[in-house]
C-alpha cells in the first residue's frame, strides 16, 4: 500500500458505519458528525446554536482548528524567541564586562579629565557613547553575517523590515543597558586617588 | 580679610579615612593668597601640601574650616559647581604631567576649553597661541609619549592656562623632571607670574623656589613660619 500523505489516514481502514458499528460491538453508536454549512458565513452562528441545542457535544468548527494549527505553528518562534532574549542578555554581559575593563583601565584618564573640569555628566556621556558605538560595529558585523547567512539557508523571511527595525532597537538597548552602570562607576572616580602617584 | 584677595582659608582642616584610621592631613592652615603672587608651599612629603593644593583647588572639600574663592565661599558646594570652578577659574599642573595619552599636544590644550564649551576653532587657535607661549610652537601634533618630560609639563602648562584661569596651580611640578628641565619649568611659571599669572606652587625643591614671592612652609598638616 501507498502512503496517502496524512498521517490519520495512513493509521485508518474506511468502512460503512454498520460495519464499523457491528466491529467494535456498540450498535447505534456515532463518535462524530461532520457537517457541512451551506453559507460559509453561517458557521459561527450555527457553532453556537448547536453548542446550545446539544450541551453535552463539542462543536469544532474549521476556524478553532486552525487556530489550533496556528498555535503549533508559533512553538518554534517562541523558541527562536527564547533563544533572541538569551543572546541579548548575553550581549548585554559582554558589553559591560568590556565596558567596565575600559573603566577601570581608565581610571587615569577620568580622574584627569575631571580635575581639569569634565563635569560627571560628560564622563557618563562618553562611557555611554563609547558602549553604542561598540554595540553599533556589532551590530554591524552581525548583520554581515546574518544577511548572507539568510539567503544561503533560503531563511529570508527574517530580513523584513519590521525584524531589521526590532533587531536595531535592540541594538540601541543593548548599548545603553551595558553602559549605563559602568559609566555610573567611572563617575564615582575621585580625581585626587586617580592621580596619586605610583 | 580684604576682598582683593584670590584666595583666603580660615583654619581648614582635612581629615582622610584610610583604612579606618583617621589622617589630619591639614590641620587648621589658614593663609590668603593675592591676586599676582608667586606663593610656594615647602615641606617634607607626607606633610600635607599636596592635600592643601586640592583644597586651594577645588579639587577637595574640607572637612572643616573655610575656604573662599575670589570672596566667594566654596567651602560648603556641591561637586557640579566645584567642577565649574576647577574647569574655568583654576589650572592644574601636576608632577606627573597628566597629559591624556592618547591626543596631542594641541588636542591635550583644547581640552579644558572644549570641556568649558568654546568652539573647536576658537579652542584650535587659542591653544595654538599658548603652545607658542610655552615654547611648543613646532611640536602641536606630537603625542605626550613623543615629548620628552619637559615639553610634556609645558603642553600641562599650556592646558593649565587654557580657560584663562585667576589662578595657576603646580604640584611637584619639577619632581619628575631633571634639574636642567626642571629650573627651565620653573622659569616659566615665574615669567607667567610676571605677565600677572598667580600661581601657587607646592614643591619639594629648594631650587625650584627661588622665584616665588611668598614662601609657606608646611610640616605635620600644619604651616610653620
Amino acid at each position: 500500500m501507498e502512503h496517502s500523505g496524512v498521517k490519520y489516514i495512513d493509521t485508518a481502514a474506511l468502512m460503512k458505519l454498520e460495519a464499523a458499528q457491528r466491529l467494535s460491538g456498540r450498535s447505534g453508536f456515532v463518535s462524530a458528525v461532520l457537517l457541512t454549512a451551506e453559507d460559509i458565513n453561517m458557521v459561527p452562528e450555527l457553532s453556537v446554536q448547536l453548542k446550545s441545542d446539544y450541551p453535552e457535544l463539542d462543536v469544532v468548527t474549521q476556524n478553532d482548528l486552525l487556530k489550533n494549527a496556528e498555535k503549533m505553528m508559533e512553538m518554534p518562534n517562541r523558541f527562536m524567541g527564547m533563544i533572541s532574549l538569551t543572546v541579548l542578555v548575553v550581549a548585554v554581559l559582554v558589553v559591560m564586562n568590556v565596558m567596565m575593563i575600559a573603566v577601570t583601565e581608565r581610571t587615569k584618564e577620568i580622574g584627569i579629565l575631571r580635575a581639569i573640569g569634565a563635569k560627571k555628566r560628560t564622563v557618563l556621556g562618553i562611557i555611554v557613547l563609547e558602549a553604542s558605538i561598540l554595540s553599533l560595529i556589532g551590530g554591524v558585523l552581525g548583520a554581515l553575517v546574518v544577511i548572507p547567512a539568510a539567503y544561503v539557508m533560503d531563511w529570508t523571511r527574517v530580513l523584513s523590515v519590521q525584524e531589521t527595525a526590532k533587531v536595531s532597537l535592540l541594538v540601541v538597548a543593548v548599548a545603553v543597558l551595558a553602559g549605563i552602570y559602568p559609566a555610573y562607576r567611572a563617575t564615582r572616580i575621585n580625581p585626587i586617588e586617580a592621580l596619586r602617584n605610583e | 580679610m580684604s576682598d582683593k584677595m584670590l584666595v583666603q582659608l580660615e583654619n581648614v582642616w582635612k581629615t582622610y579615612q584610610m583604612d579606618g584610621v583617621q589622617v589630619d592631613a591639614v590641620r587648621g592652615v589658614s593663609l590668603e593668597i593675592a591676586s599676582g603672587e608667586f606663593a610656594t608651599v615647602m615641606g617634607p612629603s607626607g606633610s600635607g601640601k599636596s592635600s592643601l593644593l586640592h583644597l586651594i583647588g577645588c579639587l577637595d572639600s574640607p572637612t572643616r574650616g573655610s575656604i573662599a574663592y575670589e570672596g566667594v565661599q566654596v567651602s560648603e558646594m556641591a561637586e557640579s559647581q566645584l567642577t565649574n570652578i576647577r574647569c574655568r577659574k583654576v589650572g592644574f599642573i601636576f608632577q606627573a604631567f597628566n597629559l591624556l595619552p592618547t591626543l596631542d599636544a594641541k588636542n591635550n590644550v583644547m581640552m579644558p576649553m572644549r570641556l568649558a564649551g568654546l568652539s573647536k576653532a576658537t579652542s584650535q587657535e587659542r591653544a595654538e597661541e599658548l603652545l607658542d607661549r610655552v615654547g611648543l610652537r613646532y611640536r602641536p601634533n606630537y603625542l605626550p609619549k613623543q615629548l620628552s618630560g619637559g615639553e610634556r609639563q609645558r603642553v600641562a602648562i599650556a592646558r593649565g592656562l587654557a580657560n584663562k584661569p585667576p589662578l595657576l596651580l603646580a604640584d611637584e611640578p619639577t619632581g619628575n623632571l631633571d634639574s636642567s628641565s626642571g629650573s627651565e619649568i620653573v622659569e616659566l611659571l615665574a615669567k607667567l607670574n610676571h605677565e600677572g599669572q598667580t600661581v601657587v606652587m607646592v614643591t619639594h625643591n629648594p631650587d625650584a623656589a627661588k622665584h616665588s614671592s611668598r614662601i609657606f612652609r608646611m610640616r605635620d598638616g600644619k604651616l610653620s613660619n
